[in-house]
C-alpha cells in the first residue's frame, strides 16, 4: 500500500496488470522515499497483492537546490521500463495522452512522439475529463484502454531540471473500464490551425505513424493485423492538428462527448 | 538458381498498397513490390516472379526482368526478402498469408 507516511521500506504500484515493489536503498532517506512513494500513490495495486518484480531507490530522492528532483525521476523511468517489459505481450502499448469520459468511460489516445504535445494535452484537459495516462496506454484484447496514472514530471527549469508530482493533485484520476473510442495521432505546431482540426488517416499511414509509437510491438502475432483491428474499431485514425492545446475543447467534445467542463489549465 | 524468399514479421496488404514489419521496422510498399512479396511467400526464381507480375500488371515498358531484379535488390537491402538455396528452405517463410483488406 502506498502512503506518504507510512512507506520507509518500500511501496508497491501496480500497472498494465504487473506489480513491482519500489524498495527503499540504504543511502535514500526515509522521508524523501515516502514522499516520492506518494507520487505514485494513484498507481497503487490491490493490499494483498505480491509484486512479482523490484526496483530499488538507491540514491537521495529529495529535491535540489535548483528545485528538481533528478533522482524521483531517474526512478520514476526505471519503474516505467520494469511495468512495460513485463507487460501482457497480448496489450498494445502505444505511447500515448489517454483521456476518458468521466461518465461513460469512452476514452482515446492521443498518439505523437516525445515532446511532441501529448503531456500537455493529458495535464490541461485531464480534470475535465479523466486522465489515463500522460505518456502510454495500454490496449487489451477486449479494447479496455489501461492508464498508467504514474507521477507528473515537470520542468522546473532548463531540460535537465524535472521534478514529479501526484497526478492527483492536479488532474482526475478515477476508476472503472475506460473504453477505446478514438485513436487520434497529434499534430501540434506553431503553424497549426487557429481552430483545431480533426481528419481521418488512412489506414497504412496510420500503422506507419503508430509502430514507431509502440512498444514490444512485435510480441503481438501478427501485429500489422492487430493495428488494423484496432483502427477498424474505432473508425479509423484520426489526425488532430492545432496550434494551442486549450483551443482543444471543442475536437475533444467531438472525439470523447462534451465532459460539460471547462479546461483545468495547466499545471505549473 | 537463385530463388528468393519474403521473410517478415508481418504484411499487411489495403488495396493493392501494404505494409511489412521487419524487426521493428515497418516498410511501405508499392504495388508492384506488394504483389512481389506476396508472391515470394514461397520461394521463387525472378523467372517466375517475371511471369507472376506480367500475369498482374501486363508487360511493361522497360524490360521485365529488369524491373523485378531492381525491385528484389531494394527488398534485399531493407531485408524483405533473401535469397535462398534448395538446402535452405525448411524454416523460411513467415509471410503471405495473402489476406487483403
Amino acid at each position: 500500500m502506498v502512503d506518504g507516511g507510512l512507506a520507509p521500506e518500500g511501496f508497491s504500484i501496480r500497472a498494465f496488470g504487473v506489480a513491482v515493489r519500489v524498495l527503499r536503498g540504504p543511502e535514500c532517506p526515509a522521508a524523501d522515499f515516502a514522499r516520492v512513494a506518494r507520487t505514485w500513490a494513484d498507481c497503487a495495486p490491490d493490499p494483498d497483492e505480491q509484486p512479482r518484480y523490484a526496483v530499488s531507490a538507491r540514491h537521495y530522492l529529495g529535491p535540489l537546490a535548483d528545485g528538481s528532483d533528478s533522482a524521483a525521476v531517474d526512478l520514476s523511468s526505471e519503474i516505467t521500463r520494469t511495468v512495460i517489459d513485463h507487460a501482457d505481450p497480448a496489450w498494445v502499448l502505444l505511447h500515448a495522452a489517454g483521456l476518458a469520459h468521466p461518465v461513460t468511460g469512452d476514452a482515446a489516445a492521443f498518439v505523437a512522439p516525445s515532446g511532441t504535445g501529448k503531456s500537455t494535452l493529458a495535464r490541461t484537459w485531464g480534470r475535465a475529463y479523466r486522465y489515463l495516462s500522460d505518456e502510454t496506454v495500454g490496449i487489451d484484447p477486449d479494447g479496455i484502454v489501461h492508464g498508467f496514472p504514474r507521477p507528473i514530471v515537470l520542468r522546473v527549469g532548463g531540460e535537465d531540471t524535472k521534478r514529479t508530482l501526484a497526478p492527483a493533485d492536479h488532474v482526475r484520476v478515477g476508476s472503472g473500464p475506460a473504453y477505446l473510442r478514438a485513436v487520434v495521432v497529434l499534430s501540434r505546431t506553431a503553424q497549426g490551425p487557429a481552430e483545431p482540426e480533426l481528419t481521418p488517416v488512412p489506414t497504412l499511414a496510420a500503422i506507419m505513424e503508430l509502430v514507431p509509437q509502440t512498444s514490444y510491438l512485435t510480441r503481438i502475432p501478427r501485429p500489422l493485423h492487430r493495428m488494423a483491428d484496432l483502427l477498424d474499431s474505432v473508425g479509423g485514425a484520426r489526425r488532430l492538428s492545432y496550434r494551442d492545446v486549450d483551443s482543444l475543447g471543442p475536437a475533444l467534445a467531438e472525439v470523447l462527448g462534451d465532459p460539460s467542463a471547462e479546461p483545468a489549465g495547466r499545471v505549473s | 538458381m537463385t530463388r528468393y524468399l519474403a521473410r517478415v514479421t508481418d504484411h499487411l496488404v489495403v488495396d493493392g498498397d501494404s505494409i511489412v514489419l521487419v524487426d521493428s521496422t515497418v516498410v511501405w510498399l508499392s504495388g508492384v513490390a506488394t504483389a512481389l512479396v506476396e508472391f515470394l511467400a514461397e520461394p521463387h526464381t525472378v523467372g517466375q516472379a517475371c511471369d507472376h507480375l506480367r500475369e498482374i500488371f501486363g508487360e511493361p515498358e522497360a524490360p521485365i526482368v529488369d524491373l523485378v531484379e531492381d525491385k528484389l535488390r531494394t527488398l534485399i537491402d531493407q531485408r524483405i526478402v533473401i535469397e535462398v538455396d534448395a538446402g535452405e528452405l525448411g524454416d523460411a517463410v513467415d509471410v503471405g498469408e495473402g489476406e487483403s483488406r
